[in-house]
């Protein structure tokens, strides 16, 4: 693990433990959407698949005392287990009204519950926060560092680095928006 | 099987019968399942950035607030849990008339269930323990758990109700008539089964429903504004589009008959007016009534009625006789 990305995990760890809202708000920007691809790559019903992620938060929220690893470990392993949960109940043939829906219910469950092939997609998961972090503008990148990693006041950092705290609020939102902007920056390889 | 023709069906752009020979093949080896594993993991982690962000904020406030409720429904029960108790201990030393309409029972597992009756010319309201709702018209009766189990939501009716069901994947609802049995996750429909109906008609107002027939093994899935009935003695079920507002308008006191024979109508009518109609005439037995009564006193459906059909009423011995014209 870079060491930025350790000073993230262990400014979540430590936030989330906390309690805190603003930090899960970050943490929900940065995954929601890669992991409701993934979701959505083994559960075909769209709803079905927003629900799951929907969980995987609630359950991470209400477990927030009791995470102390990774933070990315963490996340992907109560996605994966809730398809899991998913696949493997009664509930989801409802939505499948048809054969080849069941059955490839039944193949995406057998694929989910493959440890070797699924940790390339939890590195990559990883790489990819990573990536959406490093991304940032220089100058964003700093005035979130300070805000969102080392926890200092937008005054403190108005400050330090000697701009307006208008200022230090742009930098941030542009930080935000950008982490969500960049997602759709990747082309497929296939 | 060629690898790009597994890649083609990962990305979801097989056909039909692509699709069909990939799961074959899949199935056939637990190598090939394994060989699908990589590709597929492969494949979702090259393409991990393709979702367009724009609805996160949305997810999040619906994250949000789904996070507060959870605190709320925690409150709500402590509260209930000291409350309900208080009211039961109440209930039990005053001597008040019994004119509550909820009826608490034990039923043979122990777990104690609430039963709602409605009387003839009766509308009734009931709240679920999952929050739910049921809107119960004239003559009817619903029974349900005070507290639903953790894999299941069953509730029992005979007459008519309007289900608005909350969505809970991990938990089915089922209700349970006479005839058939009902299964939803989350939606609204309505639920039309009185004894001495000849049908039993449910109507799919949003989402998707299951219809069970008893000791038959097929199920019938409902689209929006379909209708299944059930013919009680052809024991069979017939899907048709509907318009479901009609369906539903006996809520706001509407009463909307298309084609519907007389007999079917005057029954309704009776459950709404709490009055008891005699067809005197095997013609009218046949007649099939078009028409809308949108909260009016019997008097004047009677008087539409007259005017709109041929038919004539009188009054006999606190019956209504219907007779051809």
């Amino acid at each position: 693990m870079k060491k930025e990305l350790q000073i993230t995990n262990n400014f979540f760890i430590k936030n989330i433990n906390d309690g805190d809202k603003e930090t899960f708000k970050i943490l929900f920007e940065l995954y929601y959407g890669k992991l409701l691809y993934v979701v959505q790559c083994y559960i075909s019903n769209k709803e079905d698949a927003e629900e799951v992620v929907q969980d995987v938060f609630i359950k991470t929220w209400k477990k927030r005392k009791s995470i102390n690893s990774n933070i990315n470990g963490y996340l992907f392993k109560v996605t994966k287990n809730s398809c899991l949960d998913y696949l493997r109940s009664k509930k989801h043939k409802l939505n499948s009204s048809n054969n080849v829906l069941q059955l490839e219910a039944y193949i995406n469950h057998n694929a989910l519950a493959d440890r070797d092939t699924l940790s390339i997609l939890e590195k990559e998961l990883e790489q990819r926060i990573e990536t959406s972090i490093e991304l940032l503008p220089e100058k964003c990148k700093k005035v979130f560092m300070k805000s969102r990693i080392e926890g200092l006041k937008n005054r403190e950092i108005s400050d330090e680095l000697n701009i307006s705290v208008k200022t230090v609020e742009n930098h941030m939102s542009k930080a935000i928006r950008h982490m969500r902007l960049h997602l759709r920056e990747f082309l497929s390889f296939f | 099987m060629q690898e790009k023709d597994l890649i083609k069906y990962i990305k979801g752009a097989a056909k039909e019968n692509e699709k069909k020979a990939v799961i074959e093949w899949i199935r056939k080896d637990t190598k090939h399942q394994k060989q699908f594993n990589l590709l597929k993991a492969n494949y979702v982690a090259s393409t991990l950035d393709s979702y367009d962000g724009n609805s996160v904020e949305a997810q999040y406030e619906q994250f949000s607030s789904k996070r507060s409720k959870s605190k709320v429904y925690y409150y709500t029960a402590m509260c209930s849990s000291i409350v309900i108790p208080l009211i039961m201990v109440w209930y039990l030393f005053s001597s008040f008339p019994n004119t509550n309409f909820v009826v608490n029972t034990t039923d043979f597992f122990g777990s104690n269930t609430n039963e709602v009756i409605t009387q003839q010319g009766d509308h009734k309201m009931v709240t679920l323990p999952d929050g739910s709702t049921v809107v119960l018209n004239a003559g009817s009766r619903l029974t349900y758990p005070e507290k639903f189990k953790d894999n299941i939501r069953k509730v029992t009716l005979v007459g008519e109700a309007f289900f608005d069901i909350k969505r809970d994947i991990n938990k089915p609802f089922f209700v349970n008539t006479d005839d058939i049995n009902i299964k939803v996750l989350g939606t609204s429909f309505n639920v039309k089964s009185y004894p001495d109906d000849e049908k039993i008609e449910t109507t799919l107002i949003t989402g998707k429903v299951e219809i069970f027939q008893q000791q038959k093994e097929q199920t019938i899935v409902l689209e929006p504004s379909q209708r299944a009935v059930f013919d009680r003695e052809k024991s069979n079920i017939v899907v048709d589009k509907v318009n479901s507002i009609h369906i539903i308008a006996w809520q706001k006191g509407k009463l909307i008959f298309d084609k519907t024979p007389l007999k079917q109508v005057v029954l309704d009518l009776n459950r709404k007016y709490d009055v008891e109609f005699v067809i005197n005439s095997d013609s009218l037995l046949q007649y099939k009534y078009t028409g809308e009564f949108d909260n009016l006193t019997l008097e004047e459906v009677l008087e539409l009625l007259r005017i709109s059909s041929p038919i004539s009423y009188e009054f006999v011995g606190g019956k209504i006789m219907l007779n051809s014209e």
